[in-house]
């Protein structure tokens, strides 16, 4: 007599080296060496610490963006306006870093307008039915015309030495801002993993209706996930006057926010919410940087690097969807 | 549909024309150049394009679906035009060109959302930069604006006063109005937007509906790219960044729910006229251009939340 195995007695299987791989960090990771591998091949030049260095600090703003990105998409919402926020809080901390010229005051501000940005956000979107893309749509061009109302149009120059500590600083050969997205990813890790709040996140986004008949507070995680959002974009603002030593009225655009989305995808975070890992931000900016910087000692003209991360968006989600099925273990 | 639908419709429409209406007196009480028929015909000029793409964006969002490539579509399709034009194509042809591109794109973004069975949102995301980058690196990150005069036809060329690409987007007003209203299509994409699996048990073959979507919406940008290109006389491969989202706004604000099912020529065609006005108004009335982005962004928010608020009350929120 033949015994048939229920289907359902799939999950029970025991971690293997199959669950291993298709976990979505692997697979990203996989991803991001062979573009390495790669790189490494074709272009002179590229494995090299200084330039491991320059990439990981190239990338460190989009990180900084992509990590409060990454904990609205798990809730199953999306946030289009970071850019916008980021610009507004550069402008609002630039003016305080040039006549303060220290950090402490300048990252104050930052935060706080990143901080209160996100929350009309949140408050938009958890107390309204407006859906979320709708409204920071709505708020991309309101914060993007603060922004520029606030800057008077003109550019911020020069931010002193003194106040970009998180910008041009090092530490233990790190460059800071490299460091200070990394201690953001890991305090965000652990409460994501550790907390009620955390796993409510993942139950808002991936299931909201089950989520909410099981006591789940789902207008408080939303306007928590916003405010983070917004909250990490303002830091990702003062990493960019400090690294850039100013900002420009040109940064008012949506490339970056789509930048920002893109190394969330890449990294392996559903779109849909309620799967993903907390690395995925990091893998995915990384991935960007990688790809840019290889292009670039290549000799390939610039004008093709959007080309370049487009296959690697489309790849990376027609990945992705044949990997879902085999990967239950994020939820 | 239910017994209040034709109310409904009616006061979502009324609401919008009374907000142009309002934001048009304003203006004019603030400008004595707001009102004259110059500069509205001016504007129906400069509005035709995002017109054009807004109708495109209103029926992917009726699907469903979401369309971010409409930007870089419009710019790949210039620069088509243009790159065509260099290389001693007559300008027929070379428009027939940059249309055929433009619908090929839209195919394969549905192509990829069908087939593959990709989140929409993430396809037009990465095909936004692909063809963002096929249309700056064909040109080399350069631009090209020797056009035969021929070519003035499109977008500079006036019947009377009234500037020939209006006339172009009225054309186009009609057949998607004819189109999504008057025909077995326009039902089907609207079934298909309400509820999937229902359509597809009804009969309508989703695959197929999604595939002619994205291409609609190709087109339409390809036909918004012939316009704008002989309008500013010069392919470049960055015309028509960020288009894409003020297309998106165009919808939403005309009052169709980004969640899908929903569309309205009109009220859409409306909208793009009401965001066209406002900066236009700033402008002449004196006012810091800055605050045109925040205009348009409380319109925006509140518009939806108008239409959430008052006409949604059945939906469930959890």
């Amino acid at each position: 007599m033949t015994v048939l195995k229920p289907v359902a007695l799939r999950g029970d299987r025991r971690p293997g080296v199959g669950l291993f791989v298709s976990h979505p960090d692997v697979i990203a990771l996989a991803t991001v060496l062979v573009a390495v591998v790669f790189f490494s091949i074709t272009a002179r030049g590229f494995l090299s610490i200084d330039n491991f260095r320059s990439i990981v600090l190239s990338v460190a703003v989009v990180a900084c963006l992509a990590l409060g990105e990454n904990l609205v998409i798990l809730a199953g919402e999306i946030d289009v306006s970071v850019g916008s926020i980021l610009a507004l809080a550069g402008f609002v901390a630039g003016p305080v870093a040039l006549s303060t010229g220290s950090t402490w005051p300048t990252l104050a501000v930052g935060l706080g307008v990143g901080l209160l940005a996100g929350l009309v956000n949140g408050l938009l979107v958890s107390r309204t039915r407006v859906p979320s893309i709708v409204a920071t749509l709505g708020t991309l061009y309101a914060f993007q015309g603060a922004a520029l109302l606030w800057s008077g149009t003109r550019n911020v120059v020069s931010v002193p030495d003194s106040a970009d500590i998180l910008g041009a600083g090092r530490f233990l050969g790190m460059p800071m801002p490299v460091l200070v997205v990394l201690v953001a990813f890991a305090v965000l890790a652990v409460a994501r993993r550790n907390t009620k709040w955390g796993r409510d996140l993942m139950a808002t986004g991936g299931n909201r209706r089950a989520a909410g008949i099981m006591g789940v507070p789902i207008r408080r995680e939303l306007l928590v996930a916003f405010a983070l959002s917004g909250l990490l974009a303002g830091l990702g603002a003062v990493i960019y006057l400090g690294e850039l030593g100013g900002i420009q009225t040109s940064v008012v655009g949506t490339n970056l926010v789509l930048q920002v989305i893109a190394a969330c995808a890449i990294g392996g975070t559903d779109i849909r919410g309620g799967r993903g890992t907390d690395l995925a931000p990091l893998i995915g900016a990384l991935l960007i940087g990688v790809i840019t910087d290889g292009i670039v000692i290549l000799g390939v003209p610039g004008v093709w690097i959007p080309l370049a991360y487009g296959a690697f968006i489309l790849l990376a989600v027609a990945r992705d969807r044949f990997r879902v099925q085999r990967w239950a273990g994020a939820r | 549909m239910n017994r209040l639908a034709i109310p409904r419709d009616l006061a979502r429409s009324a609401g919008l024309v009374l907000l142009l209406l309002g934001a048009m007196a304003v203006f004019t009480a603030l400008s004595p150049d707001f009102l004259t028929s110059s500069n509205l015909l001016n504007m129906a000029r400069l509005d035709t394009e995002n017109g054009i793409i807004a109708l495109g964006m209103a029926i992917v969002i009726a699907s469903g679906g979401i369309d971010l490539s409409v930007g870089a579509i419009l710019g790949l399709s210039s620069v088509v035009l243009g790159y065509a034009s260099l290389h001693g194509v007559p300008i027929g042809v070379a428009i027939g060109l940059a249309l055929g591109i433009a619908l090929l794109c839209g195919i394969a973004n549905g192509a990829m959302v069908v087939l593959l069975r990709l989140h929409p949102l993430l396809v037009t995301l990465g095909t936004l930069a692909l063809y963002r980058g096929l249309a700056q690196g064909i040109l080399n990150g350069g631009a090209f604006s020797n056009f035969p005069t021929s070519f003035e036809l499109p977008g500079q060329a006036y019947l009377g006063t009234v500037p020939g690409q209006t006339l172009i987007w009225a054309l186009v007003i009609l057949v998607v109005y004819v189109l999504t209203r008057m025909t077995a299509s326009g039902r089907k994409l609207v079934a298909v937007g309400i509820n999937e699996l229902a359509a597809r048990f009804s009969g309508v073959r989703i695959g197929a509906v999604r595939m002619a979507v994205y291409g609609a919406s190709g087109l339409l940008a390809g036909i918004a790219s012939v316009i704008y290109t002989s309008r500013v006389f010069s392919a470049r491969g960055d015309a028509g960044g960020g288009l894409e989202l003020l297309a998106i706004a165009a919808v939403v604000v005309g009052g169709a729910t980004i969640r899908g099912g929903e569309i309205s020529v009109i009220r859409t065609t409306l909208a793009v006229i009401l965001i066209g006005v406002i900066p236009n108004g700033f402008v002449l009335a004196g006012i810091d251009t800055s605050w045109q982005f925040v205009a348009v962004g409380l319109v925006m928010v509140a518009a939806v939340a108008f239409n959430e608020v008052l006409f949604r009350p059945s939906l469930i929120r959890t």
